[in-house]
């Protein structure tokens, strides 16, 4: 043992002197050394970057944070804000779910309890209305009782330009689910409620594409045989042929863009098969949105 | 530089990498971790997409990275499922045969020994030795690093290095 060694005053410097390089005490020199020697392997090359290393020192951070990152962070990185993304697309779909419903019940109700026809409800309101009755009514087999329903008395309400455009051929759906572009849907709703999940859907996704989209669950959701009950249904419908073509454009094109878009995978070819054009072409971009990250 | 760094530019992460590779790897390796060089790229990694979270200067800076450096150290060994070794080192069983580029700058008889006589010495006692001259850090950046007291980091460091001196003197022979 060193006498240096009982003062804590000078043991320090002496310990700052070896860690320094220095050799304080003569008989530090050897220690001294050994710290240089240590020291000097700090200047060795530096080694080579792993790929996700190269690709920071090359790009730096500016172009692609999230894919270096994941690719650092590794799988759980990735599989993590994806299910949270999924738990969160299912609250807003399901908050959806649940303000559409409430709203379109309460006005159901105040219409049915003053007495006013959908059709001379303030457009958004009455889309909601007739989308949510119509989804009711398809849940208790009334569906197509309920299109040559509206339109009669609807036609003998309010004939005119609200129903123009929604009765038309098949091939005009398409149209009819593409018309929402335009800024005033609302007088294509009444006329005909069958398309009104159609117009409900597609009327909010033009504003905000999540909320369009979920749109398309109440509508779906209350109506269980909207892809099944159409090629049946025909026989007993009064108008056979407007109906089925509802239930091919709208149906499966709906069909195909809620559930690629609340579940991007699990009803593409669904969609894809069945679907129309304007389905598929509406959810282009809500189901890449989710796919992305992922891929 | 740092503040090119935080903006995500890559000339900055290229001159911090390279003023701060060679220790980070010199340290790992002194830490005895297998793949050195995945290793220090990991700790890199980590730092440059974490760097816009880090506030504070250059010392600071180096003392983050050495942080880094250590966890990812006991991060291997628990992934390893094994303690890092305590035991002396040998040279003989280094495990290290294939030789690299910087590697083979390294494969000189005094580094040999110095890892020998790093072997000799408890794992904290290595520790702070090898922060406070690898990573040039102070006892308080040291303290902060390990999670110890600075008295305690001082007081390994002293005992590390009367350890050193009686083995070196005890030999009479030099690094």
């Amino acid at each position: 043992m060193n006498p240096l060694d009982d003062d804590p005053g000078v043991s320090d410097a002496r310990d700052e002197g070896v860690i320094a390089g220095r050799a304080v005490a003569p008989q530090d020199a050897a220690l001294a050394a050994f710290v240089a020697e240590l020291r000097e392997s700090t200047s060795a090359p530096a080694p080579q970057p792993t790929p996700a290393l190269a690709a920071l020192l090359s790009d730096g951070l500016a172009g692609g944070t999230a894919e270096v990152a994941a690719d650092a962070a590794g799988s759980t990185a990735e599989v993590v804000p994806l299910r949270r993304r999924r738990r969160a697309l299912r609250y807003v779909v399901g908050g959806s779910v649940a303000a559409a419903l409430a709203l379109g019940g309460t006005a159901a109700a105040a219409a049915v309890r003053d007495g006013v026809p959908f059709s001379e409800l303030p457009g958004a309101i009455g889309e909601r209305v007739a989308a949510t009755v119509g989804g009711a009514l398809e849940g208790v087999g009334l569906r197509h009782r309920a299109p040559s329903d509206d339109h009669g008395p609807a036609d003998d309400r309010a004939p005119g330009p609200e129903h123009v455009g929604p009765a038309t051929t098949p091939s005009d759906d398409r149209e009819g689910d593409v018309a929402p572009l335009a800024p005033s849907p609302s007088g294509e709703v009444p006329g005909r409620p069958s398309e009104v999940p159609g117009h409900a859907t597609d009327t909010p996704g033009d504003g905000t594409e999540a909320p369009g989209r979920s749109q398309d669950a109440p509508g779906r959701d209350q109506s269980p045989a909207d892809g099944g009950s159409h090629p049946t249904d025909p026989g007993t419908s009064p108008e056979p042929g407007r109906d089925v073509g509802d239930g091919q454009g709208e149906g499966t094109g709906r069909d195909s863009g809620a559930t690629r878009g609340i579940e991007p995978g699990d009803g593409a070819s669904e969609g894809n098969g069945a679907g129309g054009s304007v389905g598929d072409d509406a959810t282009a971009q809500p189901s890449s949105a989710p796919t992305s990250p992922r891929a | 530089m740092l503040d090119r760094a935080r903006s995500g530019s890559a000339d900055a992460f290229t001159a911090l990498y390279r003023e701060l590779a060679g220790p980070v790897a010199a340290y790992l390796r002194a830490k005895g971790v297998p793949d050195v060089e995945d290793v220090t790229s990991d700790v890199f990694v980590a730092v440059f997409t974490g760097i816009a979270r880090f506030e504070g200067d250059a010392a600071g800076f180096r003392a983050w990275v050495f942080t880094i450096a250590h966890r990812r150290v006991v991060d291997t060994w628990r992934r390893a499922g094994r303690r890092p070794v305590s035991e002396p080192f040998e040279a003989h069983e280094d495990p290290r045969v294939v030789p690299s580029a910087e590697q083979e700058a390294l494969e000189r008889v005094g580094q040999t020994r110095v890892l020998e006589l790093l072997g000799l010495l408890t794992e904290s006692q290595r520790e702070v030795l090898l922060l406070r001259i690898l990573a040039d850090l102070s006892l308080e950046e040291v303290a902060a690093v390990v999670g110890r007291p600075v008295g305690a980091v001082k007081s390994l460091q002293h005992r590390g290095l009367a350890a050193l001196r009686r083995i070196l003197a005890k030999e009479g022979v030099s690094p």
